[in-house]
């Protein structure tokens, strides 16, 4: 991914180095989205390479394209970005596989983007939402780790959640 | 989604309504154990409450907000969380000797820009030295840091004159005594709404003409507001202002307030508008509901969303929901309900009342079905 190639005024650019070695020139305004950019940033000054051990090229290359749409759509104060920002995170979020979606949430939450990871978990909550214990279990692929008679004790207590 | 951290699993847990949740207990031991600020529930029965003795003051993301006046008139204002069994009983008011309290409303609402619940009482007072009727308004905070208020504060805002004109808040305008419809305040989007009981009709056979008619023109169109971020009290207009309305109620549309409204010029039908601007005052048209065959027409309530963008309405003691894509009405079986019940829209949540600091408050585990 290159940086954006609008000519605007002289925007400092950052060089992001992910855990495998893959690097990404982003604006500071794009990258500072990033709670936890911002801070190095903040107290740092000078640097311009930031290295993130924790975050792949994948996922990191993810999370700075969601940065960008929302730094570009946020230029003009129009009412009518909310809706571009609504529609476009529908977008993004759409065909997540499981194991992106996992991967990408951890990216988002180390690197402080809040936004992003309320997104990415309404998501995950999306996928619970008015469903079935055993549908549950088959989504996240979790099986059930009960005494016998264990979870009937549950749902008894709690029978009127499960009218 | 057994990998993720702990603050990302109760941030996803926390987008989830009160069932849901309870579901999740069953998936696995993990989410069985996962922290019990989210997992203690034990709702079987909902406390029941004496609505003679018990006043309900509103509900606010599961939360219901009951005040009491004792027989030496002492009032104390109680929070209740159904889904969790808890009460939490707010600490009392700094006696105000020098005033006569006449009257007190209460209500519950959200601060959504500082994550804080917010309790508003407004006393309608009669001090001993001037006599005269006035206002006051106290705030009381509960927020899940240290930001909890030790006691009630004072509203800074002068509104004496904004409550004393509007002071028909304050009367029991139970329409035709079937519900206590008008007592609650009705909380939507961070704000607080009230309705002006009074009916028309009354405006014009008490007081002298002039006084009456500008009352109506001033006040009887509007609602009365409170807004939780701003702490201001504001009227509104309805929506339509210059059309009479028989009688009206409002209801919280999921976040959003719907005035419902049965037009004295077509009984037919109950109207229901809802509020898309705060500041703007701006309402749109949402139903417009056939209730042929009613015999009282103002005794139709609507009480709340139903399943499926369907809306729920009582009419005494039968329930009805209506679906505004097919404008049909189909039964709701609810056995087990008196007439004179209050019906209202809940959504269950797990927010823990005990979270809050509450100093000189009590907290109480309800243990069995009333107290």
């Amino acid at each position: 991914m290159s940086s954006s190639s609008t000519t605007t005024t002289t925007t400092r650019l950052l060089m992001l180095k992910a855990s495998d070695g893959v690097t990404f020139e982003v604006e500071e305004a794009v990258a500072t989205k990033l709670g936890a950019i911002n801070n190095m940033v903040e107290e740092e000054g000078s640097e311009d390479l930031i290295c993130l051990p924790n975050v792949n090229g994948k996922f990191l290359g993810m999370v700075l394209e969601w940065c960008k749409k929302h730094a570009n759509n946020n230029t003009n104060s129009d009412k009518g970005n909310d809706e571009v920002n609504k529609w476009w995170d529908k977008e993004f979020v759409m065909d997540l596989d499981q194991n992106t979606l996992y991967h990408l949430l951890m990216a988002a939450d180390y690197l402080s983007g809040t936004e992003l990871v309320d997104l990415l978990t309404e998501k995950v909550a999306s996928m619970i939402r008015g469903k079935k214990v055993e549908e549950i279990r088959e989504t996240f692929k979790i099986k059930s780790d009960f005494l016998p008679g264990q979870e009937e004790e549950i749902r008894k207590k709690n029978s009127w959640a499960f009218e | 989604m057994d990998r993720f951290s702990r603050d990302i699993i109760q941030l996803i847990f926390s987008k989830l309504p009160a069932k849901n949740l309870v579901k999740l207990r069953c998936v696995c031991k993990r989410w069985n154990r996962e922290d019990n600020r989210f997992w203690e529930i034990g709702c079987h029965d909902i406390p029941e409450f004496n609505l003679d003795e018990y006043k309900l003051g509103s509900s606010c993301n599961g939360i219901l907000c009951f005040s009491r006046e004792t027989r030496d008139h002492i009032w104390m204002a109680y929070l209740l969380n159904p889904c969790r069994k808890e009460i939490l009983k707010l600490p009392p008011h700094d006696l105000k000797a020098q005033s006569y309290i006449f009257n007190r409303k209460y209500g519950l609402g959200f601060d959504r820009a500082t994550s804080e619940y917010k309790v508003v009482c407004i006393s309608l007072t009669i001090p001993r030295e001037s006599g005269k009727r006035s206002a006051e308004t106290e705030i009381y905070t509960l927020g899940s840091k240290s930001s909890s208020s030790r006691s009630w504060r004072a509203l800074s805002q002068d509104i004496p004159s904004l409550i004393t004109r509007f002071e028909s808040i304050f009367y029991t305008g139970d329409g035709d005594g079937d519900h206590h419809i008008d007592e609650r305040a009705i909380y939507a989007g961070g704000v607080l709404y009230w309705v002006n009981s009074e009916k028309r009709e009354e405006l014009y056979y008490f007081g002298d003409n002039t006084e009456s008619n500008y009352f109506e023109e001033t006040y009887y169109n509007k609602l009365f507001t409170f807004h939780m971020g701003k702490e201001e009290f504001r009227l509104i207009s309805h929506p339509n202002v210059k059309h009479y309305y028989y009688s009206y109620h409002l209801v919280d549309l999921r976040g959003v307030l719907g005035f419902v409204g049965h037009s004295a010029v077509d009984l037919s039908h109950i109207k229901v508008w809802t509020l898309e601007d705060y500041d703007g005052e701006l309402w749109s048209k949402r139903y417009s509901i056939k209730i042929g065959g009613v015999p009282k027409y103002n005794a139709t309530h609507v009480i709340g969303p139903w399943e499926n963008g369907k809306l729920l309405l009582r009419y005494r003691n039968s329930f009805v929901a209506y679906n505004p894509n097919t404008h049909t009405l189909i039964n709701i079986r609810i056995p087990q309900l008196k007439p004179s019940t209050l019906a209202f829209s809940f959504t269950g949540s797990l927010v823990s009342l005990f979270c809050f600091k509450v100093e000189e408050g009590e907290k109480l585990v309800v243990e069995d079905q009333s107290f």
